[in-house]
């Protein structure tokens, strides 16, 4: 009886079939020659991405890093390259505008924020308006979006991202998983750091320079009054009188939040009248350096060096 | 004489006499035609709507006609039921059944249906761009090859969406959309339609618009309410009905979009247990939507489709017989009007066997002729059956 050698041309055949196999196989999952694409809405969700999927994807974020990804407007390429993503990643809540008004496949569409969509928070005092007679009044602002401030919600994001992950490429799924368990134990460390260093700052309200902080707030008890400040810009006596409504609204505020390195002449405005200046970066946007860890780290320890 | 000859007498014959021949030739040939044809277009018809209802697997629309909302939903007819609610079909989608995919095609743009859907519509319809790019955001639109040609549309140019009522001022919101692309032809109703994103089609339909910063005071007709935080808009203020880079942002939607509407919406179930699952899902009498298998429904239309036909048939078939014989009588006459140029055969030498074979190749050509140019027309049918059904249905 003949048998099939290792080295016959029957064996090699099965051979080469089955390798075509796997590779198709590979192709199909996220392997192979085609390495899938995740685009991400912000740097947020692409470090998320990054952390549970860098070994077989590649995150899309092409957000300039002088723009504020919340309102950053793609263009039609841009766009067209973030349609053939494997995987979309929005933050729900109304972030990124552009997502309303344009195309995207609701099959590879994510909402990284739905497991907690009824616990969105409606921004206020934002100027209404209707167009005819018995309209109901309305704004275009819409919800509070910096949802990864509060650092429980950012657990649930990265987690609705590893449920994606792991639906779509199923043989990725266990690894997913594992790296998931050491992206949570960081975000946890780091909601107990926030709550710790918040702690200090007793009940007295906090004035923040822009209104991205209300889940910060609402996640760590701070009473949080919001101007519409840039760091960049040179406060004015208007500006300053605004300010001074705020404290009259919300007295005993001795602190203020900045989102980043605010100029030195407005701190030391600020200072005169007794309010210290603190920068908590919503890091939105990819940092100049370091990364998301880094950066809410130092944002703790900047809190916490105000305790000490 | 030999066969030569025989053919030739014969086809002296039918010349001599053009408009005789062509006349029996025409009347046989019609006799043959109609029923074959008709079978041909059934039979194409089946086959054209059957492929297309195959490659939807379950429809999802408002109770009522299931032909009409397959219809609707395939070939993109008027719309005649009530419209599906976008809650609907967000809780269709939560269902995790499979693939869905909006449907909402009650507007039109130069005659052509304007299909509200998402990417998702492509990949079903295997639907390439063949110039241009896909549609990226509000207000562009790709159309199907057959329009292109037909109106001398292309990538770049623009596309306007009709009202539908000139007297309804405050009925739908004429948008003028931005062809991004040219579809590859697929040969069925998609060759003849504008495909926008869902959104682009409550732009026109006015469940959201664009506008002038009201915020703004250099905005007229912008009046603030004193004591409010409110802007009352009035006539004055320009909404825009066309989407530019500038005016993009300006866009947003008014009310809840759960009450926005839809004409259906497909589903590509996952596997055979989701595909039973979603039909038990909408089993419950109480349920204001349907789940509709497009097949069946085609095969009901193809069944009513049938019981005509087999009338149409048996009417044809009394027709032919009536028209056969006429044929026969105009041959009788004819050969009765020639018995002198007979007896001047018989006198010359030929026999009765050649006279007769004379007759019968004279009414064999006109026969043949005849089935010939019947073949040509049932061929020709049968190339332009998918073009004539998809005219009937719009």
């Amino acid at each position: 009886m003949k048998h099939a050698l290792p080295g016959s041309p029957l064996t090699l055949a099965l051979l080469l079939i089955s390798c075509g196999e796997e590779e198709k196989q590979a192709e199909s999952h996220g392997g192979g020659s085609h390495r899938p694409v995740i685009a991400a809405v912000s740097y947020p969700l692409a470090y998320f991405a990054e952390r549970l999927s860098s070994d077989f994807a590649t995150v899309l974020y092409e957000v300039p890093t002088d723009q504020d990804p919340a309102f950053w407007e793609p263009g039609d390429e841009q766009i067209a390259a973030i349609q053939k993503a494997d995987l979309i990643l929005l933050n729900g809540a109304t972030y990124a505008k552009w997502v309303s008004t344009r195309t995207l496949p609701g099959e590879t569409t994510v909402v990284t924020s739905s497991s907690f969509r009824d616990r969105l928070m409606e921004t206020e005092g934002t100027l209404k308006h209707t167009h005819k007679e018995g309209e109901e009044a309305h704004s275009h602002d819409g919800l509070a979006f910096t949802t990864w401030l509060d650092f429980k919600q950012a657990s649930a994001q990265a987690s609705e991202i590893a449920l994606a992950l792991g639906e779509r490429f199923p043989e990725r799924k266990s690894t997913v998983m594992t790296r998931l368990d050491a992206l949570l134990e960081d975000l946890n460390n780091l909601d107990t750091g926030m709550a710790t260093a918040t702690s200090g700052l007793g009940n007295a309200p906090v004035i923040v320079s822009h209104p991205v902080y209300q889940y910060w707030a609402r996640a760590y008890s701070i009473v949080a009054p919001s101007l519409l400040w840039e760091p960049d810009m040179e406060l004015t006596p208007g500006d300053m009188a605004a300010l001074a409504r705020i404290r009259e609204e919300a007295p005993g505020a001795t602190l203020f939040i900045w989102e980043d390195d605010p100029l030195p002449q407005n701190i030391e405005k600020l200072k005169r009248i007794g309010l210290t200046s603190v920068v908590i970066s919503p890091c939105g946007n990819r940092p100049e350096s370091g990364d998301f860890l880094s950066v809410m780290r130092a944002n703790i320890a900047a809190l916490q060096a105000l305790s000490n | 004489m030999n066969p030569g000859g025989i053919a030739f007498l014969s086809w002296k014959h039918l010349s001599h006499r053009p408009m005789r021949s062509l006349t029996l030739v025409t009347a046989i040939a019609l006799t043959l035609f109609f029923p074959r044809a008709l079978q041909v277009f059934i039979s194409e018809s089946e086959d054209v709507l059957q492929e297309r209802a195959r490659s939807t697997p379950l429809l999802v629309g408002p109770k009522g006609s299931s032909i009409d909302l397959t219809l609707n939903s395939l070939y993109f007819t008027p719309q005649q039921l009530p419209p599906l609610t976008y809650a609907a079909y967000e809780k269709l989608s939560r269902q995790r059944f499979g693939t869905t995919i909006p449907m909402h095609s009650r507007f039109r743009a130069e005659d052509a249906p304007v299909i509200g859907t998402s990417l998702a519509y492509f990949e079903l319809r295997e639907l390439m761009v063949d110039s241009g790019r896909m549609i990226t955001r509000l207000g562009d639109c790709v159309i199907g090859a057959q329009l292109s040609a037909r109106k001398n549309l292309k990538a770049g140019d623009t596309i306007t969406s009709s009202p539908e009522n000139v007297f309804d001022l405050a009925g739908v919101y004429p948008l003028r959309m931005r062809i991004t692309g040219v579809l590859a032809p697929n040969h069925t109703a998609d060759d003849d339609a504008v495909f926008v994103d869902l959104k682009t089609t409550w732009i026109i339909e006015g469940l959201a618009h664009g506008h002038q910063d009201l915020t703004d005071p250099g905005t007229s007709g912008a009046p603030r309410e004193s004591g409010e935080k409110v802007v009352r808009a009035n006539a004055s203020v320009i909404e825009f009905n066309e989407i530019t880079d500038g005016n993009i942002t300006s866009f947003h939607f008014h009310g809840d979009p759960g009450t926005y509407p839809l004409s259906s919406a497909i589903l590509v179930p996952r596997d055979q247990k989701q595909r039973a699952l979603a039909l038990a899902a909408y089993q419950d009498k109480d349920a204001t939507a349907q789940m509709v298998i497009p097949l069946s429904a085609v095969t009901d239309l193809a069944d009513t489709l049938f019981a005509t036909q087999r009338l149409a048939l048996a009417a044809f078939r009394l027709l032919g017989v009536a028209a056969l014989g006429l044929a026969s009588l105009v041959f009788l006459l004819s050969f009765r009007l020639r018995e002198r140029e007979m007896l001047t055969y018989a006198k010359i030498g030929a026999g009765r066997i050649l006279i007769g074979t004379l007759k019968a190749v004279e009414v064999t050509i006109v026969v043949i002729s005849a089935m010939i140019l019947a073949r040509v027309a049932v061929s020709l049918t049968r190339s332009l059956a998918t073009d004539l059904l998809s005219r009937f249905l719009n």
